[in-house]
């Protein structure tokens, strides 16, 4: 399965082959709304046009997979968060959502 | 307040605020860089939303939550940024603790080399820029919840977040890892 085909699954959970007649948007659109749609900020008809132009168009589908990388690269800097201060702070709203304001 | 009212602020502090704890943390770090001040900042966040919670309608409570941490935020003193950079030696002890058996030791490493040319670019950005890939690539967050983090229009997180992948993407067309992998 596609990089794109995976994508519009996930996007849409439809089977890509259904829109293909969607795919009337330019090169120059794509370039416009290829992140929103990355970022899974596109309207559903939007979603399903680009998915189905990225299926088809060859330059489009590998700026698209490039800007995919550069965010799986961007989201795999998130630091590991510290355990302690979780549950100290679970602990907090607990206590607030049990007994009510301290003051 | 009366006991009723007590009791119902308590029951919806519970159902809206106390599940965003993790995301509210991790928003914290990115605007303290420092666990003692990030904890801090959430636990000032939940005490004036506890105190606001009979005024919430109920709707989008992580866009809520966000503009109540901005808001304490501002009355903060804003921290110095530490480097950006991973540490190497951290990055090289992931690799060197990944369990061959269960992994592609040699894709990790590419990853890593690709990791490392996407934070050299990330590291040239400006901190608006910085900010923006913060809240929405590490610590998930829509467009809209962005916006309510930072304090700006939702047009401006979205104009400056594909302008800095933009800038990224644009860093590594010319960078040797672009060469052998894109």
């Amino acid at each position: 399965m596609s990089f794109f085909k995976k994508f519009k699954k996930k996007q849409t959970g439809k089977n890509l082959a259904e829109n293909a007649g969607n795919s009337a948007i330019s090169c120059r659109q794509v370039g416009q709304d290829l992140q929103s749609f990355l970022d899974g900020e596109s309207t559903e008809i939007t979603a399903e046009a680009l998915a189905a132009h990225l299926e088809a168009c060859k330059d489009c589908g590998l700026e698209a997979e490039v800007y995919q990388k550069i965010k799986d690269a961007l989201a795999r800097r998130a630091p590991e968060l510290a355990d302690d201060s979780l549950a100290r702070l679970h602990s907090f709203g607990k206590q607030l959502a049990e007994s009510g304001d301290p003051e | 307040m009366s006991a009723a009212a007590e009791a119902e602020s308590q029951k919806r502090f519970e159902t809206y605020v106390v599940p965003e704890t993790e995301v509210m943390f991790r928003v914290a770090m990115s605007i303290t860089r420092n666990k003692a001040d990030a904890e801090d900042l959430v636990q000032d966040t939940m005490l004036r939303a506890y105190r606001a919670i009979d005024r919430f309608d109920g709707r989008h409570p992580r866009a809520w939550l966000l503009t109540i941490m901005r808001n304490a935020a501002i009355n903060r003193v804003r921290r110095k940024r530490p480097e950006l950079l991973r540490d190497p030696d951290l990055t090289m002890e992931r690799v060197a603790n990944t369990d061959p058996d269960t992994a592609n030791v040699e894709a990790i490493v590419v990853d890593t080399v690709f990791d490392a040319e996407v934070e050299r670019a990330l590291q040239s950005l400006s901190e608006k820029f910085i900010e923006v890939i913060e809240m929405v690539d590490l610590n998930g967050l829509s467009y809209q919840e962005a916006a309510d983090a930072i304090g700006v229009p939702v047009g401006t997180v979205m104009s400056r977040l594909h302008r800095a992948r933009a800038k990224i993407r644009k860093h590594l067309a010319t960078s040797e890892v672009a060469k052998g992998r894109t």
